[in-house]
C-alpha cells in the first residue's frame, strides 16, 4: 500500500462535515432553528397530541450528491473541496426546507388551519387574517412572540410595505390589537391549565 | 492466536480469582454441578469450588495463581492442599458416607520437577491411607479446556477480533466502553446470526462468559471496581437478551448468571473495601481533581447504596450497613445531577434514605433533580440542557468543561431542551409518596417538557445496550393533570414493560439500571419502589 494517512484524512472529512452542517443552517435559518433531538437507538417513534392521539413518526431520508472528483487530482485542493462542500449545503438546504413546509402545510391542512389568498397578493388585512387563525405564546410581560413570516424575496418591497401599514394606519392597528387582545386571553387560559387539579 | 490471548491472560492472572469465574463456568460446561464456591475464609478447609462431576463423584478444586511452582511455594501452601485431599467434602448436597472425592490443584502455570516428584511420591501411598490423588491442571490443561469450549463461538471477523484485542489491552484505569463491550458480547454469541442449535447454546453462553474475564482482566488488575461490577452486569444481561431470544430454559443459563453474579458481587466487594478504608477519596493530579470529584463521589454514593439495597431485596443482612449509612450522611452533600444518565445513582440513593428512616430527605433529592430537569431543560433556559442519559460521563464532562471536539462531536449537535428521559419516572416517584403540592407547584414548569421513553422491540431488547427495534415514544403531560389520574397511573401495577427475567430478579433490576441508564422508564422505577417496599 502507499502511504496514506488516514487519521489525518479523516479529520480532514470531519471538519468538511462541520462545515456543511454550518453551511446548510445558514442557508436553511428557518430549519436551523428547530432543535435536534437523536433518537439513539430504534427506528422512528412516536408523540401523542394533547387529546391524547397517538401519531407516528416516520423518519424521512434526506441526501443530496457531493460531486466529488472521479478520480484523484493532485491540484484538487482543500478550497475545492470547500467549494463543493458549500454547493452540496445549498441543495440540501433547500431540500430540507422544502421538506419543512411540506410538513408544515400537511399538519395546517390536517387541523384546517390554511388560508387561501387565492392569488391576490400579500396584504395587511390578509397578515391578520392569517394572525387571526393562529395560536400565539407571549413572554412574561404579555408581549406577543410573533411568528416567522417566510416569503419569496422579490416580494420584500411589498411585505415591509404591509408591516408598515399594520403599524400605522389607525383601524389596522385597532384591529391587531382586537386579535392580540383576544389570543393573549386564550393564552392566559391555556397557561391556566397548567396546573394539577383534583 | 486465541491460545496465545488466553495464555497471556492466565500467566498475567497474579490471584486466582482472576480466573475462578472462568474456571466455574468451564466446570459448568464440562457437566458438572457448582455446588460451592468458597469466600476465601478458613472455612474452605482446602476447598475454593465443590462439584459434582457428571458421573456422580464430588470433586473438590483449590486453585492456585503462583506460575510455575517449586519446593518453597509447594511447602507454602502444602497445608492447603493437605486440606483439600484430607478433609472430606462436608455439604449437604454430597452424602456423608461417600468414598473418598476427586481432589483437583489448579495453577496458572507449571510444577518444577521437584514439586511434580513430591506429589508422584504421595499419590503413589495415598490409596494405601483411604485417601484420594491428586490431580493437577496446569497451565497448558488449562489453555487447551478454555480454547476447546470457545468452539466456533471466538471473534470471527477481523473487525471483532480488533475489538477484542482492543478491549483485551485497555488501559484498565478508564471507564468500560460499554457500547464496545456490548457489540463485542453479541459478536461472540452471533447474536444476529441464525439461531444456535439446542446442543450450542451452552457453549455459546459459556464462551462469552469465558471471554468476558479476558476482557475485564485489565480493570481486575487495576482495581476498578466500577468498571468490573458495569462489565459482568453487561454479560448477565446479554445472556439474559440471548437466552430470552432463543427461549431457553432456566436450567441452560442459571450457572451462568450466578457467575455474573459472582462477579458483580465481587466487585462490589472489592469497592466497599476500598471505599470504606478511605478518608480521602481524592485521585491522581490534584490540578484536575476537583472537576471530576463530584462525579466521582456521585457514582460511589450511588454504587454503595445501590448495593445494600441489592442486598435487602435478595433479603440477605448487611454487615456494611452502617458504614455505607456513614459514607452516604458524610459525602451526599457532593451528589452532582451531571445529566439524565445520573438518575439511577439518585433513585439508588434515596431508596437508600427512605429505607433508613429519611423519608423527608429522600423526597426532597427527586424534587430538586426533578426541579433541575424542568429548569435546565424548559424551552427558556438560557443554559444548556441536561443530556439524555445515552450520553456517557465523560462526553457530558467533556462538554461543560468545554475540551470538546470544536463542535464536532455528537453531544455539541443535540438540543436536550424541551424533553426529558426520566421526569415522568421521577413524578410518579413522588406522588407514590403523595407529594400533591410540591408536584402542583412545579407542574406548570413540568408540561413544558414531553416525557420522552424509549420503548425497546421486542421486550428483550431492553436487555441490549442498543435496540436495532423500538420506538421512541414523546408524551406532553396533561394540561391539566388530574391528581387522581396521575396518582392511579403512578400506583399501576403494570409490569408490561418489564421483561419477564427482570420480574424474577428485582434486585439484579437496579444494578441493571445503574449500568443501563438509558433503560429508566416509569415501568422499572415503578416496579423497584414496589419491591423495595415490600
Amino acid at each position: 500500500m502507499l502511504p496514506d494517512f488516514p487519521k489525518l484524512r479523516m479529520e480532514l472529512n470531519r471538519k468538511l462535515q462541520a462545515d456543511f452542517k454550518k453551511q446548510t443552517n445558514l442557508r436553511a435559518p428557518l430549519v436551523a432553528e428547530i432543535g435536534v433531538v437523536a433518537q439513539h437507538e430504534g427506528k422512528g417513534g412516536s408523540y401523542e397530541t394533547e387529546d391524547g392521539m397517538v401519531k407516528l413518526i416516520e423518519p424521512q431520508h434526506v441526501s443530496v450528491p457531493l460531486e466529488s472528483p472521479v478520480v484523484s487530482s493532485p491540484s484538487f485542493g482543500y478550497d475545492d473541496a470547500l467549494r463543493m462542500v458549500h454547493e452540496a449545503a445549498e441543495k440540501m438546504a433547500r431540500e430540507q426546507t422544502r421538506m419543512l413546509f411540506a410538513k408544515v402545510h400537511e399538519a395546517v391542512e390536517e387541523v384546517g388551519n390554511s388560508l387561501d389568498a387565492q392569488g391576490q397578493p400579500l396584504r395587511a388585512e390578509l397578515i391578520l387574517e392569517m394572525w387571526e387563525r393562529m395560536q400565539f405564546d407571549f413572554d412574561e410581560l404579555g408581549k406577543p412572540k410573533m411568528p416567522t413570516l417566510v416569503f419569496n424575496p422579490v416580494q420584500r418591497s411589498n411585505v415591509v410595505e404591509q408591516f408598515r401599514r399594520l403599524k400605522n394606519e389607525p383601524q389596522l392597528r385597532m384591529r391587531e390589537e382586537e386579535i392580540m387582545n383576544r389570543k393573549r386571553l386564550d393564552w392566559y387560559d391555556r397557561e391556566s391549565r397548567r396546573k394539577l387539579v383534583d | 492466536m486465541i491460545e496465545r490471548v488466553v495464555e497471556n491472560w492466565l500467566t498475567n492472572t497474579n490471584e486466582r480469582g482472576g480466573y475462578e469465574i472462568a474456571f466455574s463456568q468451564l466446570l459448568a460446561f464440562q457437566g458438572h454441578r457448582i455446588l460451592h464456591k468458597s469466600s476465601h475464609g478458613p472455612m474452605e478447609q482446602g476447598k475454593d469450588i465443590i462439584t459434582i462431576a457428571p458421573d456422580g463423584v464430588p470433586c473438590a478444586y483449590q486453585l492456585k495463581a503462583e506460575r510455575d511452582i517449586n519446593l518453597s511455594t509447594w511447602r507454602k501452601i502444602k497445608g492447603e492442599i493437605d486440606e483439600l485431599i484430607e478433609i472430606p467434602i462436608q455439604h449437604p448436597s454430597v452424602a456423608n458416607d461417600f468414598p473418598n472425592h476427586r481432589a483437583y490443584f489448579v495453577n496458572n502455570g507449571f510444577l518444577k520437577d521437584t514439586v511434580r516428584r513430591a506429589i508422584h511420591d504421595r499419590n503413589r501411598v495415598a490409596p494405601k491411607r483411604g485417601l484420594p490423588i491428586l490431580n493437577v491442571i496446569q497451565l497448558g490443561d488449562l489453555v487447551k479446556d478454555f480454547v476447546e469450549v470457545h468452539g466456533r463461538f471466538l471473534p470471527s471477523e477481523p473487525r471483532d477480533f480488533r475489538r477484542f484485542l482492543e478491549l483485551y489491552a485497555i488501559d484498565g484505569t478508564v471507564n468500560l466502553p460499554a457500547g464496545e463491550f456490548s457489540a463485542f458480547l453479541l459478536s461472540i454469541l452471533g447474536f444476529h446470526d441464525k439461531a444456535p442449535k439446542k446442543s450450542e447454546v451452552k457453549r455459546a453462553i459459556a464462551s462469552v462468559l469465558i471471554f468476558a474475564n479476558y476482557v475485564l482482566a485489565p480493570y481486575r488488575q487495576t482495581q476498578n471496581s466500577v468498571s468490573l461490577i458495569n462489565g459482568w452486569v453487561l454479560v448477565a444481561a446479554h445472556v439474559l437478551a440471548f437466552v430470552s431470544k432463543a427461549q431457553l430454559p432456566k436450567k441452560s443459563w442459571g450457572p451462568t448468571f450466578d457467575l455474573c453474579v459472582e462477579g458483580i458481587e465481587e466487585g462490589f466487594s472489592r469497592l466497599l473495601s476500598e471505599v470504606l478504608t478511605r478518608d480521602d477519596f481524592s485521585q491522581g493530579d490534584p490540578l484536575t481533581d476537583g472537576m471530576v470529584y463530584r462525579t466521582r463521589m456521585t457514582l460511589l454514593l450511588g454504587y454503595l447504596t445501590a448495593y445494600e439495597n441489592y442486598r435487602h431485596l435478595k433479603n440477605e443482612d448487611s454487615e456494611t450497613r452502617e458504614a455505607i449509612e456513614h459514607f452516604v450522611e458524610a459525602q451526599k452533600s457532593h451528589l452532582l445531577f451531571w445529566s439524565e444518565s445520573a438518575t439511577p445513582a439518585f433513585l439508588s440513593v434515596v431508596w437508600f434514605l427512605e429505607r433508613h428512616n429519611r423519608q423527608l430527605e429522600a423526597e426532597q433529592v427527586i424534587l430538586s433533580i426533578a426541579q433541575a430537569i424542568v429548569t435546565l431543560n424548559g424551552p427558556a433556559s438560557k443554559a444548556p440542557g441536561l443530556a439524555d442519559p445515552y450520553h456517557s460521563i465523560e462526553d457530558v464532562l467533556r462538554k461543560y468543561l468545554s475540551v470538546g471536539q470544536d463542535g464536532l462531536d455528537d453531544i455539541s449537535q443535540e438540543d436536550f431542551k424541551g424533553h426529558s428521559y426520566s421526569l415522568q419516572s421521577l413524578v410518579e416517584w413522588l406522588a407514590r409518596r403523595l407529594r400533591r403540592q410540591s408536584i402542583a407547584r412545579l407542574w406548570k414548569e413540568i408540561t413544558r417538557l414531553c416525557y420522552s421513553e424509549f420503548i425497546p422491540e421486542p421486550l428483550w431488547a431492553t436487555y441490549l445496550w442498543y435496540s436495532d427495534r423500538g420506538e421512541l415514544h414523546h408524551r406532553f403531560p396533561g394540561k391539566p393533570e388530574s391528581w387522581k389520574d396521575l396518582l392511579k397511573r403512578a400506583r399501576a401495577e403494570e409490569i408490561s414493560g418489564v421483561p419477564e427475567l427482570l420480574r424474577q430478579k428485582p434486585e439484579f433490576v437496579l444494578l441493571f439500571l445503574l449500568v443501563y441508564p438509558h433503560r429508566v422508564r416509569p415501568n422499572l422505577v415503578a416496579f423497584l419502589d414496589r419491591a423495595l417496599d415490600k
